[in-house]
C-alpha cells in the first residue's frame, strides 16, 4: 500500500518539477520573484479548457494550443511589466509587487470571464494500468511519461548546449553575462518563451487529471517554489529533486495522517530540513569571494 | 588614439534628493598600445567612468569615441562585441560554471549559438567546441606556462577557486574574446603579494605580446609605477592632470590632494 502512495507522490513530484523549472528560469536569470507564474499556470489551465470543452478540439491539440498562448503571456509579462522596470532600474521589490499585479489581473479576468466554479476536463473513466497491486491511472500515466520526457530533453540541453551554457551563464552574473558580449535581453525573451512552455505543460498535465478553478494557481505555486528551494537555488537540476522529494513527502504524510495535515507535516518536515541543510538538498555552500 | 572621452558629464542624486555633479567634463586620450592608469579618491567617478565606456550607464553628456566610432549609447554586449573587455572590482568567474566554461563563453567563435544547432549540426558543434577548448589551453599555456596547474583543472567549478586565482583567471579569460582595448577595475584589490606578480606579468604581456591598450584603475601606487605608461588623475569630476606615470605621481598637487604627501 505504501508503494501506491510514493508512485502518486513521485508523479506529483513531476508535475511540481515542471512548475518549478518554469519558476527557476524566471527566479534564477532575472533574479524576479515570478509570483506571475500563478496567473500564468491558471491562463494555461483554462486556455486547454476553453479548446476542449468549448471548441471542441481534442486534448492534444488543444493543449498544444494553450502552450503557444501560454508562451506568449509569459513573453508579455516581460515585455510590458519587467522589461520596462528594468529599464527604469527599479527595484527587485518594485518587479515583484508588479508581478503580484499581473497574477492578480490575470486570475480576476479569467473569473470575470469563465466564472470561479470549478471545472472538468475530461470526467470519463479510462483503464488505469496495474502492476500487482500498485495502480496507474491514465492522467497518471500521461504525467508521468510526458514530465519525465520533457525533463530530461531539458537537461540534455541546458548541459549539452550552447544555449544551455548561456542560461546558466546568465543565472550565475547577468553584468558579465552581457560584458562577455551576450545580449541579455534576447536571452530573457527566450527563458520567458521557455518557462511559459513548462508552466503550461505543469498546469495541463494537472487539471486534465483534477479539474481546474481560478484560485488554484497560488498553491501550486507555493508547493513549486518549496521544491525549488529544498532542491537547492540557483541551479535547475535541483528543482526535480527539490520536487520528487516535495511529492513523496506530501504522499506519505496522506498515507500516514490524513490529507488535512499534509501541509501542516510537509512544511514542518522541510524547516526541519533546512535548519540541517540551509542550501538545499543537492545546493553547495558557495565559496565567497 | 584608440579611445577619447569628450566632455563627459553625469550627475547623480544623493540620499537628501540633493543633485550633484560626479563627472563635471572628463576629456581624456588613451594611446593605442599603451597602459594607461585611472587615479584618483574613492567616490570620484572612476568606476562610473568605466561603466559609461562599458555601455552600462546612459544617462550622461558627452562623447565616447573608440577608434574612431562614437558609440554613445550603445548596448553593453555590443560594446564588448566591437572589441573592449573588461574586469570588474567584484565580479570575477561566474559560479556553477566549470572553468573551461567560463573561457569558452569568452570566445568570440559564435558557432553554435542558435539554441538547436549543437543537436541539427553536431560535427560542426563538436569541431567549433574543440576549437575553442584548444584556445583556452592555448591562453592558460601562454599565460601561466606549459604544464601549469590551471590545465588540469578545467573541469572545476569556478567557485571552488580562490579570490586571487579568480582574479588572474578572469584576466586570461579577457585573451578570448579578440579584444583591443581591455577596461581593468582595481586589478590587485584584495589579492597577495604573489598574486600581484602574476598579475603585473599579465599586464604586461597584454600590452607587449599581444599589443592590446590597457585603461585601469588603481589604488596600488607602487603598481601603477611599475606597469602603467601614461597616468591620469580624476579630482573634483574632471582630469586634472594626465602625463607620464612618474610625473603625474611626483606632482606636487596630485601627492597633497591624492596621497595625502
Amino acid at each position: 500500500m505504501i508503494w501506491q502512495f510514493v508512485i502518486n507522490g513521485l508523479i506529483t513530484g513531476i508535475l511540481y518539477s515542471l512548475l518549478a523549472i518554469g519558476f527557476a528560469l524566471v527566479f534564477n536569470t532575472t533574479k524576479i520573484f515570478h509570483i506571475a507564474a500563478a496567473g500564468i499556470y491558471v491562463f494555461a489551465a483554462y486556455m486547454f479548457w476553453f479548446f476542449v470543452a468549448s471548441v471542441g478540439l481534442p486534448v492534444i491539440p488543444a493543449s498544444l494550443v494553450a502552450l503557444v498562448l501560454t508562451m506568449l503571456l509569459s513573453l508579455l509579462t516581460e515585455v510590458l511589466i519587467y522589461r520596462p522596470l528594468k529599464n527604469k532600474k527599479a527595484s527587485l521589490n518594485v518587479a515583484m509587487i508588479a508581478s503580484i499585479g499581473a497574477m492578480t489581473v490575470i486570475i480576476n479576468t479569467i473569473a470575470m470571464f469563465f466564472g470561479n466554479e470549478t471545472k472538468v476536463i475530461d470526467n470519463s473513466i479510462l483503464q488505469p494500468l496495474t502492476f500487482g497491486d500498485i495502480i496507474i491511472t491514465s492522467p497518471q500515466k500521461y504525467q508521468a511519461l510526458i514530465g519525465i520526457t520533457v525533463l530530461i530533453i531539458f537537461m540534455v540541453l541546458l548541459q549539452r548546449t550552447n544555449w544551455g551554457l548561456r542560461l546558466r551563464a546568465l543565472s550565475a552574473d547577468e553584468t558579465l553575462f552581457e560584458t562577455l558580449g551576450y545580449d541579455t535581453k534576447k536571452t530573457r525573451v527566450l527563458v520567458f518563451l521557455v518557462s511559459g512552455v513548462f508552466i503550461a505543460l505543469a498546469s495541463c498535465l494537472t487539471v486534465y487529471d483534477v479539474g481546474l478553478d481560478p484560485n488554484m494557481g497560488m498553491n501550486v505555486l507555493i508547493s513549486a517554489v518549496v521544491a525549488m528551494i529544498i532542491g537547492g537555488v540557483g541551479r535547475f537540476s535541483t528543482c526535480i529533486l527539490g520536487g520528487l522529494t516535495l511529492g513523496v513527502l506530501q504522499s506519505l504524510t496522506v498515507y500516514h495522517f490524513a490529507s488535512n495535515w499534509q501541509n501542516a507535516v510537509t512544511f514542518l518536515v522541510l524547516i526541519i530540513l533546512l535548519f540541517l541543510r540551509p542550501q538545499g538538498i543537492a545546493g553547495y555552500k558557495q565559496r565567497t569571494v | 588614439m584608440i579611445l577619447q572621452l569628450k566632455d563627459i558629464r553625469i550627475s547623480f542624486t544623493n540620499a537628501q534628493n540633493e543633485s550633484f555633479d560626479l563627472l563635471r567634463g572628463v576629456n581624456l586620450d588613451v594611446e593605442k598600445g599603451k597602459i594607461t592608469a585611472l587615479v584618483g579618491g574613492n567616490g570620484t567617478g572612476k568606476t562610473t567612468l568605466f561603466n559609461i565606456i562599458s555601455g552600462f550607464e546612459k544617462n550622461y553628456t558627452g562623447e565616447v569615441v573608440f577608434e574612431g566610432n562614437d558609440f554613445n549609447r550603445i548596448p553593453a554586449h555590443r560594446i564588448s562585441l566591437m572589441g573592449i573587455g573588461r574586469l570588474f572590482q567584484d565580479g570575477q568567474l561566474m559560479g556553477g560554471l566549470t572553468l573551461m566554461e567560463n573561457m569558452k563563453l569568452a570566445s568570440d567563435d559564435t558557432t553554435g549559438e542558435m539554441p538547436f544547432s549543437s543537436l541539427l549540426f553536431p560535427k560542426k558543434w563538436k569541431k567549433a567546441e574543440l576549437q575553442k577548448e584548444l584556445q583556452v589551453r592555448e591562453v592558460l599555456t601562454r599565460i601561466f606556462g606549459q604544464d601549469n596547474k590551471y590545465l588540469n583543472m578545467l573541469d572545476k567549478d569556478a567557485s571552488e577557486f580562490s579570490y586571487g586565482e579568480q582574479r588572474i583567471l578572469s584576466l586570461a579569460r579577457l585573451l578570448m574574446g579578440g579584444d583591443r582595448l581591455l577596461l581593468l577595475d582595481e586589478p590587485t584589490s584584495g589579492v597577495n603579494p604573489m598574486y600581484i606578480e602574476i598579475i603585473e606579468q599579465i599586464i604586461r604581456e597584454m600590452k607587449e605580446q599581444e599589443g592590446l591598450t590597457v585603461l585601469l584603475i588603481e589604488h596600488n601606487m607602487h603598481f601603477v609605477r611599475k606597469v602603467a605608461d601614461v597616468c591620469a588623475y580624476l579630482d573634483e569630476g574632471i582630469i586634472a592632470k594626465v602625463g607620464p606615470t612618474a610625473e603625474v605621481l611626483d606632482d606636487k598637487n596630485v601627492r597633497n590632494s591624492y596621497l595625502g604627501l
